[in-house]
């Protein structure tokens, strides 16, 4: 069918359509923001709404769902040290600690504006890109699966730089946990002790919500008990007056470099099917780090953090729908319920959907860049009401924390086994803080685990008996990545050996 | 309500004490449902069999005359729903989706259920047959015999993508590889859109997957079957040979069905079965599943008793040599 440009503007700028993209944005921020409900949870949640809307429209409502959520679980975040979704655990890293630092509103800012331009990346990449993009991603096989979560695994090297041990120790401790349940060469169940409710493993959310928001909970109720100890400095609320804005032109013309270099990162691990979205925000927090001339002030709370792990995680969702679409392979979890909305609709996706459906199909992805701008003008909007929840009473945000992450968790399968699993990190991440472990490498640990472990497995089994460097070597992306992960590991040494003999400058 | 309890009690007073416990169980089935029976997925929302169920539970309530409450308890294959259900009340408003890979995984370790014997089998509504697939474009294999014979030639060499360990297209390449007296290698990826995936960028040489989920990759021209595990060709792949007419008895599909807890009475079950049966002859229910995929295919609660029997015996020779490994 010929579509026309005017046609599809048409269709997407249908007051309903625009209403749709509205709502499924600011459901979506909320889904986001609370830690333990998904985006793929909102998605799952609205799917049986879309069966009896026109395809173009349920789609629309589940693509600004899910930008929504990329956005959402940035505030929770920010404000209360947990991650609203686990694509926003980078966003942890410089987000709360600008908040004690007592620049809420301005993390708040920057996160809906890189969210906004890392959105509106992924969106014009699939809409210009998406086939040849599809057919890219294919290259990538159990190999490289492996050795992109070996790569990813450098990152503990990276932002545990001052404690390199206690990173390793914490990371491998993730690693570990990512060991329990079905083992995936033969399905048989380890280290479950015989419960059927760990046989997919500990689950990440729950383990999530435990490991940053008890500590964090734990740490405003000693502060309540003795407020003596208080430090001006980390009050955790606006100090500036609350206003409305954008961050400042000087400073986003700077952050160039950062939101293009988090987008294409964010566009990319989206698009492969056997990533997710919060390796695509470490990542860019990774590299961004990396390039930076003033590398060691990540992690203390500066903009910079927020814009790479933001603007990725936002890229990600449409690079995340390229292989969906295209391929009718999903590039993660949301995409893949996505998909089934598609389905339901008689639209098979797959090379056939643009050409036969393209009037639904650029529908949806023209009114994507409509939600991004809703999702810009309601973060930007509503910073100053979210900082409020700084500005709460200790002692009732703590309780109100503690709330949500029992919810969050028993939500994620409607499972109290999840409760019990939230709890237990969370005693386990209280004891890391107390003892000066950091929580991130064990969450990396837990993500990438499985993804190294499957694909090491199915590497072996796929190099029918072959040597495996050979084998690997011969596999352009697997040498490629296998570069950039020894670069990956040799380049903190690289760093501390050039200070020491230049420490004018460190 | 209270009268007829009273009338019963007064009932089972006269009676024998065996005679009262058939009195008050079967007393409930008179009139069943009187509230909203709940559905369990014992996988994760907005998968295949989710879509599946929601879509049937639409159609099935408005013939049960209550709503079915589709609840979502995802986990380890489907075990941990269907242990749920197994510990709930048969009372008949507990049910649970039941598939091949609820029979399976019992065989492959120590499940908290027995398939067979802690299950009431309602009935049977999505049987999806397996086919095993290879690129279209991939010249070493023309016919199904090309792909026996290289197999043959090169043990372990061909790769075949599966959903998962231990799932129903894992076992259907080891029933293939005793049947045939091959040793073909199965890769295990998570969910078939990452087998999908591995196999159309040419990482693996081929996939056994269900029609459903093959089908579009053949349809546009990317995926060619090589071999159809079914009794019969499907109408939609007139010129593929089975695997039998190829002298392999391989006959596999993955079936999606409903249970409920051991002795749930026999008239809720009826009773339940028959709101589905009516469903699956509704040609908009018909239409709707065609749109995603899943061949609708309805046995009552004996045959998709004997059915998992079935799947039960034909897989636990398998199982345990795989166990042995």
């Amino acid at each position: 069918m010929e579509v026309t440009i005017l046609d599809v503007i048409k269709n997407v700028f249908q007051l309903g359509n625009v209403l749709i993209a509205a709502g499924g944005v600011l459901i979506g921020i909320i889904f986001g923001a609370l830690p333990g409900f998904t985006a793929s949870m909102g998605v799952a949640i609205l799917l049986p709404v879309t069966f009896g809307m026109e395809p173009a429209a349920g789609l629309i409502l589940l693509g600004s769902l899910f930008g929504g959520a990329m956005y959402g679980g940035s505030i929770a975040a920010i404000l209360v040290n947990t991650p609203g979704t686990p694509s926003a655990a980078a966003t942890v890293l410089d987000g709360h600690p600008m908040c004690k630092k007592g620049l809420a509103g301005e993390a708040l800012r920057e996160a809906v504006f890189a969210s906004f331009i890392g959105g509106i990346f992924g969106v014009t990449v699939l809409l210009l890109f998406a086939p040849p993009l599809a057919r890219i991603s294919l290259l990538f096989g159990p190999p490289e699966y492996f050795l992109l979560a070996l790569f990813g695994l450098t990152i503990i090297a990276t932002i545990s730089e001052k404690a390199i041990f206690k990173g390793l120790i914490a990371g491998v401790f993730g690693l570990l946990i990512s060991t329990i349940g079905m083992d995936p060469l033969l399905g048989i169940p380890r280290f479950t002790g015989g419960i059927v409710n760990l046989l997919d493993g500990i689950q990440l959310v729950p383990a999530m919500i435990g490991l940053f928001s008890i500590p964090e909970t734990m740490e405003m109720i000693r502060r309540h008990m003795h407020p003596e100890e208080e430090r001006a400095e980390e009050t955790c609320v606006d100090i500036r007056s609350i206003k409305i804005g954008f961050p400042k032109l000087k400073q986003v013309i700077k952050f160039i470099p950062i939101y293009i270099r988090s987008s294409i990162i964010g566009t990319g691990i989206g698009i492969l099917p056997g990533a997710g979205g919060s390796i695509a925000s470490f990542m860019a927090y990774n590299e961004t780090k990396r390039a930076s001339k003033h590398p060691e002030k990540f992690g203390t709370g500066i903009s910079e953090g927020i814009a790479a792990a933001e603007s990725a995680n936002n890229a990600m969702a449409s690079g995340a729908m390229i292989p969906m679409l295209t391929l009718g392979v999903p590039g993660d979890s949301v995409a893949a319920i996505m998909m089934g909305g598609l389905m339901v609709h008689g639209l098979q996706p797959g090379a056939e959907l643009f050409a036969r459906n393209g009037h639904i199909v650029y529908t949806f992805i023209i009114a994507l860049y409509l939600a991004n701008v809703f999702m810009l003008l309601y973060g930007t909007y509503f910073a100053p009401y979210f900082t409020l929840v700084t500005n709460t009473p200790r002692h009732f945000l703590a309780v109100s924390v503690l709330l949500l992450t029992v919810m969050g968790s028993y939500a994620l399968r409607g499972n109290i086994f999840d409760v019990y699993v939230m709890v237990a990190f969370g005693i386990i991440g209280y004891l890391m803080k107390v003892h000066g472990f950091s929580v991130i490498p064990t969450v990396l640990g837990i993500i990438l685990g499985p993804m190294a472990e499957s694909g090491l497995n199915s590497m072996i089994a796929i190099s029918t008996g072959e040597n495996i460097v050979v084998f690997l070597v011969a596999r352009p992306i697997s040498l490629v990545l296998i570069i950039l992960t020894l670069l990956s590991i040799a380049f903190p040494f690289y760093r501390r050996i050039r200070e020491s003999h230049n420490p004018t400058k460190a | 309500m209270k009268r007829r309890k009273i009338f019963s009690i007064i009932i089972a007073a006269a009676m024998t004490i065996a005679f009262t416990m058939i009195v008050v169980s079967s007393a409930p089935a008179i009139d069943y449902p009187k509230k909203p029976v709940t559905m369990i997925v014992p996988f994760k929302a907005g998968g295949g069999t989710d879509i599946g169920s929601r879509i049937v539970a639409n159609y099935a309530e408005k013939n049960l005359g209550q709503p079915l409450i589709v609840k979502n308890v995802d986990g380890g294959g489907s075990e941990v729903g269907v242990s749920q259900m197994v510990r709930s009340k048969p009372d008949g408003y507990t049910i649970c989706g039941f598939n091949s890979a609820s029979v399976t995984l019992t065989l492959l370790r120590k499940a908290s259920y027995d398939a067979l014997n802690d299950v009431e089998p309602i009935c049977l509504l999505v049987s999806d047959p397996r086919l095993f697939a290879v690129r279209a474009n991939d010249d070493r294999f023309k016919t199904a015999a090309d792909f026996i014979k290289y197999a043959k030639e090169n043990p372990e060499k061909l790769t075949i993508g599966t959903s998962g360990a231990g799932t129903s297209g894992h076992l259907s390449i080891l029933v293939m590889n005793k049947a045939a007296g091959i040793k073909a290698k199965p890769v295990h990826f998570k969910g078939a859109g990452a087998s999908k995936a591995a196999f159309l960028g040419g990482h693996i040489d081929a996939v056994a997957q269900t029609f459903g989920e093959v089908w579009e990759m053949v349809r546009t021209g990317q995926a060619r079957v090589i071999a159809q595990a079914t009794e019969e060709r499907l109408k939609e792949l007139p010129d593929v040979p089975t695997f039998k007419e190829a002298g392999i008895n391989l006959v596999i599909s993955s079936n999606r069905g409903l249970a409920a807890p051991k002795g749930t009475p026999k008239e809720i079950v009826d009773k339940i079965a028959d709101a589905f049966k009516q469903a699956s002859e509704n040609p908009k229910y018909l239409e709707d599943m065609a749109k995603i995929g899943l061949p609708v295919k309805y046995l009552g609660p004996e045959e998709f008793g004997k059915l998992n029997k079935l799947e039960h015996d034909t897989y636990s020779a398998i199982a345990d040599e795989l166990k042995k490994k």
